[in-house]
């Protein structure tokens, strides 16, 4: 449960949640943007702070932030190692620290690559945590509306997405019991070598294959059942009108993103 | 092999483990023996607790207080979760968790992490399939895809029975069924249970397949044991029936109205009639009476 309840959007009613969900993707991007351009590590430490700052202003839980970040520890090592210890540039101020050698610039850079990366996760999760799916996708069918006239398929690719990110926890689900139910016949294969696991993990991946397509076959059929074809004469549920408190998130987002090019 | 629960409480959450008095329980104080070879149902709400006890059972959740004692060991804390391989479960629909491209491989599955040779693994594979009346030669190169709705639930019961487990657990095995393959399967769980003397425990939500085929019947609502014993007597009791909001099954109801009428003994509970039986014994005791209707 704790894996779904990871992914899940939960009402807190949090100011995040009331926010309107075109602006949120469009400050999502601005400030994506900015965490990316800017080569500054004050800059960069600062926009991750506030970030985690909107993490408990959404009222979501510590206990998911710090479990989002250690799941990222991997990439975090890698990338350290990576910019202080394998592409040291000479003539950069080296550091030795028993038998390892480190450039002293690389950590700097590892250190921003690391914020890129945490910040990113961090972004993505407040939009993903703080917007329920059905909101998000409408939100981003407005934002997609004008390639409707090139004929793109915009709201088909967005009920897609949709779709994928609710179903996200579902598998995650249906993937722990298929799990249960593998190991209850697997004569405790999950306790022996590295090679016995190894072979039950296909005995878990092919049946969540095959429930994944009698899932989606039987969503299609629901659908359809109810009528829906695409977006042919669909009428909107809810109506979004920007506040003030949107355009203020815009302009926030548009200063972060300027202040790059100032700072 | 005897399964005790010493004052077992269970919660999901993490936060109010050390006060499982005050906090979110699943399970609540919960104290039990399970006999070996019993046929035991465990009936309750949705929610009431039941999949979370099977699981306990099965070694898959740890209590939050108390302990699950498998032959008077608790494997926890003994550190030997190879007990728990002593305890088959097979969860609501186990067709869907079929994988392998025959129905050999898919039954051997759990034999391949034993040791065995290849003409161990037939034999435990054979006699399996002997258990849940499958050919085997009919039916061993055949992909499990390509079955019946109850084939491929008799393949996927083989699956746990290869392992020789001493107890079975079942969670809603009939779900899905039709009345033929439902009949199957309790013909299957009955032989197991007389012949290898496999303790059987399942979930059910059919009064009148618990009253058929359970020799004791465990009613949880809200985390806690409500009821505990003979089906026939659980079920005839009107005030567990409406804190469950059951209704008595027909069969029970029947066999009150034969004893009512005097056609059956006050007190016999053993003995359950169809309706073609009572409206057989219901016109003879009419004729008897020579009433005309």
């Amino acid at each position: 449960m704790a894996g779904t309840s990871f992914l899940l959007y939960q009402k807190r009613n949090s100011w995040l949640e009331r926010w309107d969900p075109r602006m949120k993707i469009i400050a999502v991007l601005l400030f994506g943007a900015a965490l990316l351009l800017t080569h500054s590590l004050g800059l960069k430490t600062a926009q991750l702070l506030l970030l985690i700052v909107l993490w408990g202003v959404a009222k979501l839980s510590w206990r998911v932030l710090v479990f989002t970040l250690l799941s990222l520890s991997i990439f975090f090592a890698s990338t350290m190692i990576y910019q202080s210890v394998l592409t040291a540039v000479p003539g950069e101020d080296m550091i030795t620290w028993g038998w390892l050698t480190f450039s002293a610039q690389g950590v700097i850079r590892g250190v921003m690559m690391c914020e890129q990366i945490a910040g990113i996760v961090l972004l993505l999760a407040l939009l993903v945590r703080t917007t329920s799916p059905i909101v998000l996708a409408e939100g981003l069918e407005m934002l997609l509306k004008p390639l409707k006239k090139w004929r793109l398929p915009v709201h088909e690719a967005v009920m897609m997405f949709s779709i994928a990110l609710r179903f996200l926890p579902i598998l995650i689900e249906e993937f722990d019991k298929i799990r249960k139910a593998q190991l209850a016949r697997g004569g405790g294969f999950h306790r022996k070598g590295v090679a016995s696991r190894f072979r039950g993990v296909l005995p878990m991946l092919m049946p969540l294959f095959v429930m994944s397509i009698i899932r989606a076959k039987d969503l299609a059929v629901a659908m359809e059942s109810r009528c829906y074809q695409g977006d042919e004469g669909r009428t909107p549920i809810r109506i979004y009108r920007l506040q003030r408190s949107d355009y203020a998130v815009f302009s926030f987002s548009i200063v972060n993103l300027a202040a790059i090019f100032v700072l | 092999m005897q399964i005790r629960l010493d004052h077992v409480s269970f919660t999901y959450s993490r936060r109010s483990r050390k006060k499982v008095q005050q906090g979110p329980y699943v399970l609540k104080e919960l104290d039990l023996t399970i006999e070996s070879g019993e046929m035991m149902a465990i009936a309750g709400k949705s929610g009431s607790g039941k999949s979370t006890f099977l699981q306990l059972l099965k070694g898959f959740l740890a209590p939050t207080e108390g302990s699950v004692l498998l032959a008077g060991i608790n494997p926890h804390q003994a550190r030997r979760p190879e007990l728990f391989d002593k305890v088959g479960f097979i969860f609501q629909y186990p067709e869907h968790q079929l994988f392998s491209t025959t129905v050999f491989d898919d039954i051997a599955f759990g034999l391949q992490s034993a040791g065995l040779t290849d003409a161990e693994k037939e034999a435990k594979v054979r006699q399996a399939m002997a258990a849940v009346q499958l050919d085997y030669e009919t039916f061993k190169d055949c992909s499990p895809f390509e079955l019946s709705g109850g084939e491929k639930r008799r393949v996927a019961i083989a699956g746990v029975v290869v392992l020789e487990p001493e107890v079975l657990i079942l969670d809603e095995p009939t779900a899905g069924l039709d009345l033929q393959s439902r009949t199957a399967l309790f013909d299957l769980l009955h032989g197991m249970n007389r012949e290898q003397g496999i303790t059987v425990m399942w979930v059910s939500h059919q009064l009148e397949e618990i009253l058929a085929h359970a020799t004791r019947l465990i009613a949880l609502k809200e985390g806690r044991f409500l009821a505990d014993g003979h089906p026939h007597i659980l079920l005839s009791d009107p005030v567990l029936l409406e804190a469950f909001g059951w209704e008595e099954p027909p069969a029970l109801a029947i066999t009150r109205l034969l004893q009512e009428l005097g056609v059956v003994e006050k007190g016999e509970q053993s003995r359950l009639w169809t309706p073609q039986e009572a409206s057989e014994a219901i016109i003879g005791l009419l004729d008897r009476q020579r009433i005309t209707v």
